[in-house]
């Protein structure tokens, strides 16, 4: 069970946490302008990463704030955690 | 037809019914000098979402300038006002009972034309539990993953949304560190004063707090 | 009741245990005494019994082997006839507390331990080697089911389960600290000690009632004070100081992600299996989220490999010695020991010391060390080097072991045979690092030559290992690396330890290198002459089943595991995976760091399910959340349905009917008269902003920008992936506030789905969200006489269907209270609902069943619910839908907008697939034979395809099926394909009775036109 840093609460449980899969995807600006594998590639494919990855996390049992995480997902570590609309720490991805 | 109600003191009917009046007998004789169970009296309670730049304004006119520090309360110089910090916007406002379509208007009216922001009544939202006395952290260990320690994070003063057993709660540490409320959703009240009611049993053995 | 046996193995002074009083007990039948401070396993020891049980597969006598939890064998039921309800099957005998009146029997003994029936599988060992299982489980079906199965359940089990719920009470305990220790051995108690006192909190957990760990079992000194009474002083300081909690009878048994360890204390198992101590928990589980954690898990012996070397009477060295000096027990006076190290020396000299005759001491290596040798050799005890044991003798009890002289090539030669006489033939293999904790931890093994055992090297989490499960094994050293791990883990957590003190003064004699031997190979060919050479002594593995396994292509040593059960079960592998892995190694022509080793799971020690399960048992299982009318539903009689959580009236059945009859009355009361419903569960999100009536545009499929204050919506809310989400209606309270209705089950997947965008997507829009589903109370009154019903209610204020227009809200004084009273109808009948704050819901109802009177108000459940409206054709979300239907699917075009250039999930109803024309639709279902109700799944095919080929071509199938007392007829909602344009179609319902003729027609199957909506009808 992980032990996710909120950026606004600290350190609670990872059942207070709602997952919300990879971070830093962003819903395009012009759906209609998309090609269906284009739109299929934003509505069904995700990364399946080996070591940090950045994931958006809420804390829907706390403050319901959503934010980033980068985690492991090897270790499980939590490397970072950043707010909304925050780039990525500098580092590997 | 207008009914004219009776105004039973939580009990069935009444202007105010309480989802736990069937455990008050319970709670009362469950507890003793170690750790008591009892619902808090009805409150008005306002859901605010707002920006900081407006909390000078809430302030004028609910008299208590809500915290911007996370997990933590204010209170009017009286105690009987409270702001309790939810969210990097969000707070949730608690006054004495019938209190809440004042407040809700009066920041309604106060609001600065360039701002906006969320008010709700939510007074019927929640029923308040209150845990007292010195093994009510201990209690609230048994379900709650917190840090309770009395040197830890949870000291007077502070609040914390969180999970307790297997429901969603509010806690809010009030003046005295052993008394502790647990806002809980209405419909989870009595699951959660039956689970905490189980949790007291026996408390007088267990061995040491922290 | 005659003593059956004295304590005939018990010297006459020493050991940790109260000889001023005598336990009585009880062990398959037979009355026998110990004394406080014993197991189960010391005083059977102590009464001269080797056998304890029956091993799993082929029932073979098994003893104790072992002192403390890595004990394979000694597995007993507790309480089997005295306490039915408490007796568990899985309790070690080296970790039972001796009680007054204990009564354990040996499990897996069939019908009893003596003769054992199912011994003669042992004879079949040959036909049930590696893989076993896998092997019949892939023939025969048949014989699966009425051979194999059957005798395999009656042979293999463990014991037997409690047929009765659990009296006991299980507590939980959340707890934070800065340094966790785990194991209160040398090394623990250094590592806790220098963490004491630092005003950091230290929580020091210890599987044993004593700590000490292996102080306990030998004889040593720390600083010139005696082992034992080291510990104990240890023990004294750490209970004085303020932040150290100590947990004793602790077992630490999961260690899982960022440090959150899960520990279980037997809190009142060591009184006795009967009621605990009133108020008491039996047992608690701890939950530890530590900063720092230092394991000082310390190290289990090997076993060696060799022929039948699993009888009873055959005993790891370190454990006899335990035994010998924790609890003053001669485990046999006749010894030999094999070994491969100096280490176990010192415990043939102990025996001897205590006066059993030790007649060898066989060692596989040419070069022993020196100082053990030779003071073995200067007791004069034979010292037989370059020799292995490759059998033994014996049936219930070792009677000899076959000593045989090493060749060069690694071969034990037959030749040179020599039996020695023994009742106790003490074994030792080297020491394998308890690493199960750090292992579940993350952390990554290297195999050290020098030791030759599995250390800790890679660690991902915060912690530290200390002492023998980190390799080190001189008493000196664990000291020494348990007071610096302390002082570190103390620093890193934010305390000062100040400096810890790691010198330690410490009399332990020096032991050369282990030579490793991971079985004894025999010169024959011929393997089996010699007996069976067990691995894993709690699966019956052998070491010919892993060498079968590797010659069957297994090479990964987590297949080889799983193929021949090594390390499975409740063992974990404690003693046999080493030298498994040495085997599979030696099989494959390996090094061993190239085989690897498996992962350890938890639990370390089995636990029960009714500690993991602790107070949410019963009613609290899962919390059942209640409305604020539920009391009044209970007076009526009315039965429940979960609905996610919720507890829902599912129908107000009446003295003598059942629940058809009740629903059809309910039906007709809500069409014919007025009906009441509790529709308090729906979520209720306010929402404010400037851009809220945006944000809808965004979210529903529908169009929200024209409408008015006072007028309510029906939206319906797909995922990006177009396929429907959620529906529900929205009302405009005021220019820049909604409230939304999600269903009951989703309500708050949609405020957390809401949230997201807000946040994550559209951060611009000023918009708020709030959950309000508990600020409101909603009682919900339909029928043609709705309208009567309301108008008592809400005297004074014409809330008329005229008055008062379809899918509008306004506020209101009904019965007194404030409301808000919204004109909606999902029954398509004339119907109101009402809401008044939370608290006032009671009353409200009150009201509403008062002011009824004389309108035949009839309350109504959630199946009653259903049926009006499936006969309207009104879809229920997770009913009709499994998130694979778009609203286009489901006949709902007109609710999407086709202005609108974007909301969420558009882009996906032109995507190919969503957009074909033989996408499932829709309709309604007229069974031919009106009585019928089809069973909700029923597969709907062409009429007579189950009589054609195979698989038959599925068109769709029954969404919702009900009796319809309105239609006087059976129907039903269905998904078909290309069902639009098919109305008029007979298709079939495929039912094990055969196939059912039904007619495709409009999911709408009651007042078309809608006058009943405003009270026309009837």
């Amino acid at each position: 069970m992980l032990l996710i840093e909120c950026p606004w609460c600290g350190p609670r449980e990872e059942p207070e946490f709602h997952y919300g899969g990879q971070a830093h995807v962003a819903r395009p600006a012009d759906p209609a302008a998309l090609s269906d594998a284009e739109w299929a590639e934003y509505v069904f494919m995700r990364d399946n990463t080996k070591g940090p990855f950045a994931e958006r996390w809420c804390h829907s049992a706390g403050c319901r704030r959503w934010f980033n995480v980068l985690r492991d997902t090897v270790s499980h570590r939590v490397l970072a955690v950043y707010r909304m609309g925050e780039a990525p720490p500098e580092g590997p991805r | 037809m207008d009914t004219p109600l009776e105004m039973g003191p939580g009990g069935p009917g009444g202007r105010w019914e309480n989802p736990v009046f069937a455990l008050e007998l319970d709670m009362a004789a469950a507890s003793g000098p170690l750790v008591a169970l009892s619902a808090a009296p009805p409150r008005a309670a306002i859901n605010l979402r707002a920006t900081e730049g407006l909390l000078p304004e809430i302030e004028r006119t609910y008299g208590v300038r809500p915290p911007t520090v996370p997990n933590t309360w204010t209170a009017s110089a009286d105690g009987a006002r409270l702001a309790l910090w939810l969210g990097p916007d969000e707070w949730l406002l608690a006054a004495p009972d019938g209190a809440a379509s004042g407040v809700e208007a009066a920041i309604r009216d106060a609001r600065a034309n360039d701002g906006w922001l969320g008010v709700c009544d939510v007074s019927h939202n929640y029923t308040t539990l209150v845990l007292r006395g010195p093994r009510a952290r201990l209690v609230l260990s048994k379900g709650c993953a917190l840090d309770l320690h009395p040197r830890g994070p949870l000291q007077s003063g502070t609040c914390a949304q969180t999970t307790m057993a297997r429901t969603r709660v509010l806690l809010r540490i009030t003046e005295e560190a052993d008394t502790i409320e647990l806002w809980v959703r209405n419909s989870f009240a009595r699951y959660m004063a039956a689970w905490l009611l189980d949790a007291m049993a026996g408390i007088a053995h267990e061995p040491r707090d922290f | 009741m005659s003593d059956d046996r004295t304590q005939d193995c018990r010297l006459p002074e020493g050991g940790l245990i109260d000889r001023s009083r005598r336990i009585r007990f009880r062990f398959n039948g037979a009355w026998m005494d110990g004394h406080p401070g014993d197991t189960l396993a010391s005083a059977l020891l102590a009464n001269g019994v080797h056998l304890v049980g029956r091993s799993m597969k082929y029932h073979r006598p098994r003893g104790i082997m072992a002192a403390g939890a890595e004990d394979p064998g000694g597995l007993v039921q507790r309480g089997l006839h005295d306490e039915p309800a408490r007796t568990d099957p899985d309790w070690r005998a080296t970790q039972t507390a001796l009680v007054d009146g204990l009564e354990a029997y040996t499990v897996g003994a069939w019908p009893s331990l003596d003769r054992d029936a199912g011994a003669v599988l042992g004879l079949a060992s040959r036909v049930m080697g590696a893989g076993f299982y896998y092997k019949i489980m892939h023939g025969s079906r048949w014989m699966w089911e009425h051979v194999h199965e059957p005798l395999i359940r009656k042979a293999a089990g463990f014991g037997v389960c409690p047929d009765q719920p659990d009296p006991d009470v299980y507590d939980h305990r959340h707890v934070h600290c800065e340094v966790l220790v785990v194991g209160g051995g040398p090394a623990g108690l250094a590592a806790a000690g220098a963490a004491a006192r630092s005003g950091a909190r230290v929580i020091l957990a210890e599987q044993d009632e004593r700590l000490g760990g292996s102080l306990l079992g030998r004889r040593r000194a720390i600083d010139g004070q005696g082992g034992v009474d080291w510990a104990a002083a240890m023990e004294a300081r750490l209970r004085a100081s303020p932040d150290v909690r100590l947990l004793p009878r602790t077992t630490v048994f999961g260690y899982h992600d960022n440090n959150y360890l899960v520990a279980l204390e037997r809190v009142t198992d060591h009184l006795g299996l009967g009621p605990a101590p009133p108020g008491r928990p039996r047992q608690r589980l701890w939950h530890i989220r530590a900063k720092r954690v230092v394991l000082a898990t310390g190290a289990h012996e090997r076993p060696l490999v060799f022929g039948d070397n699993d009888r009873p009477g055959i005993m790891l060295a370190g454990a006899a010695q335990t035994y010998l000096h924790r609890w003053a027990v001669l485990p046999g006076r006749d010894v030999v020991l094999f070994t491969t190290n100096d280490r176990a020396y010192e415990a043939a000299l102990d025996l001897h010391a205590a006066g059993a005759r030790i007649h060898a001491i066989v060692d596989s290596r040419e070069a022993p060390g020196a100082a053990l040798p030779a003071a073995a050799r200067a007791a004069g005890i034979r010292v037989m080097t370059g020799y292995v044991v490759g059998g033994t003798s014996g049936v219930r009890h070792v009677t000899g072991a076959s000593v045989m002289k090493l060749g060069a090539d690694g071969r034990a030669s037959p030749h040179a045979l020599d039996t020695l006489p023994c009742d106790l033939l003490l074994v030792s293999g080297g020491l394998s690092p308890v690493v199960h904790l750090f292992s579940q931890s993350g952390g990554k093994l290297r195999y050290d030559d020098g030791r030759a055992a599995f250390v800790p090297d890679r660690s991902v989490q915060a912690l530290a290992n200390a002492g023998a499960c980190n390799g080190t094994f001189d008493l000196a050293g664990c000291l020494a690396e348990g007071a610096a791990a302390g002082a570190e883990a103390t620093r890193l957590a934010g305390s000062d330890p100040g400096a810890p003190r790691t010198a330690f003064s410490v009399d332990e004699p020096a032991a050369a290198a282990i030579k490793p031997l991971w079985r004894v190979r025999p010169a024959l060919v011929q393997d089996h002459a010699w007996g069976q050479p067990f691995v894993d002594f709690q699966n019956d593995t052998t070491a010919h089943d892993i060498r079968q396994a590797v010659r069957e292509g297994f090479e990964s040593v987590e297949h080889v595991k799983r193929y021949t059960l090594t390390g499975f079960g409740t063992d974990q592998g404690k003693t046999a995976n080493i030298n498994a892995i040495g085997i599979q190694a030696e099989a494959l022509g390996r090094p061993i760091p190239e085989v690897g080793t498996t992962t350890f799971r938890p639990p370390y020690t089995p636990v029960t399910f009714a500690a993991m399960a602790g107070r949410d048992r019963g009613e609290r299982l899962d919390p059942a959340r209640l409305t604020a009318i539920h009391d009044r539903h209970v007076a009526l009689g009315a039965a429940f349905e979960d609905v996610g959580q919720w507890k829902r009236p599912w129908y107000y059945p009446r003295p003598g009917e059942t629940m058809h009859q009740a629903v059809a009355r309910e039906c007709r009361a809500a069409r014919e008269a007025v009906g009441v419903l509790d529709a308090s569960t729906l979520g209720k999100i306010d929402i404010q902003g400037p851009d809220a009536a945006e944000f809808l545009n965004r979210v529903y499929t529908n169009a929200w920008s024209k409408l008015e204050v006072g007028r309510v919506r029906y939206g319906v809310m797909c995922r990006e992936d177009g396929m429907v989400f959620d529906d529900g209606t929205t009302a405009r309270i005021d220019d820049t506030r909604y409230l939304m209705t999600t269903t009951t089950g989703n309500a708050a997947a949609v405020l957390d789905h809401l949230e997201e965008y807000l946040q994550t997507e559209w951060p611009d829009l000023r918009v708020r969200l709030t959950s309000v589903t508990e600020q409101w109370a909603t009682v919900s009154i339909a029928g043609p006489k709705a309208g009567s019903l309301m108008a008592r209610l809400a005297s004074g204020q014409d809330l008329s269907p005229a008055a008062f227009a379809f899918m509008s809200w306004r506020p209101a004084t009904v019965a007194g209270l404030n409301a808000r009273v919204f004109r909606i109808s999902f029954t398509g009948e004339l119907q109101y609902e009402i809401n008044v704050p939370w608290h006032q819901g009671g009353a409200l109802w009150d009201a509403v069943m008062r002011a009824g009177t004389g309108l035949g108000v009839t309350p109504y459940g959630t199946e009653t619910m259903h049926v009006l409206r499936a006969e309207k054709g009104f879809i229920i979300v997770g009913q009709e839908t499994d998130g694979t239907q778009t609203p286009i699917d489901l006949g709902m075009d007109w609710i999407v907008s086709k202005k609108k250039p974007d909301f969420i999930g558009k882009r996906s109803f032109t995507r190919s697939d969503t957009a074909r024309a033989d996408r499932r639709h829709l309709v309604g279902l007229l069974p031919k034979d009106k009585r019928q109700v089809f069973p909700e799944g029923s597969q709907i095919v062409e009429t007579g395809a189950t009589r054609g080929t195979k698989p038959v071509p599925m068109l769709g199938y029954v969404s919702s099926a009900y009796w319809s007392p309105a239609l006087d007829s059976g129907f039903a909602l269905a998904l078909v394909a290309g069902g639009r344009g098919r109305f008029g179609d007979t298709v079939a319902v495929a039912l094990p009775s055969g196939e059912q003729p039904a007619v495709i027609c409009d999911p709408v199957m009651l007042d078309k036109e809608g006058a009943r909506r405003d009270g026309h009808a009837a």
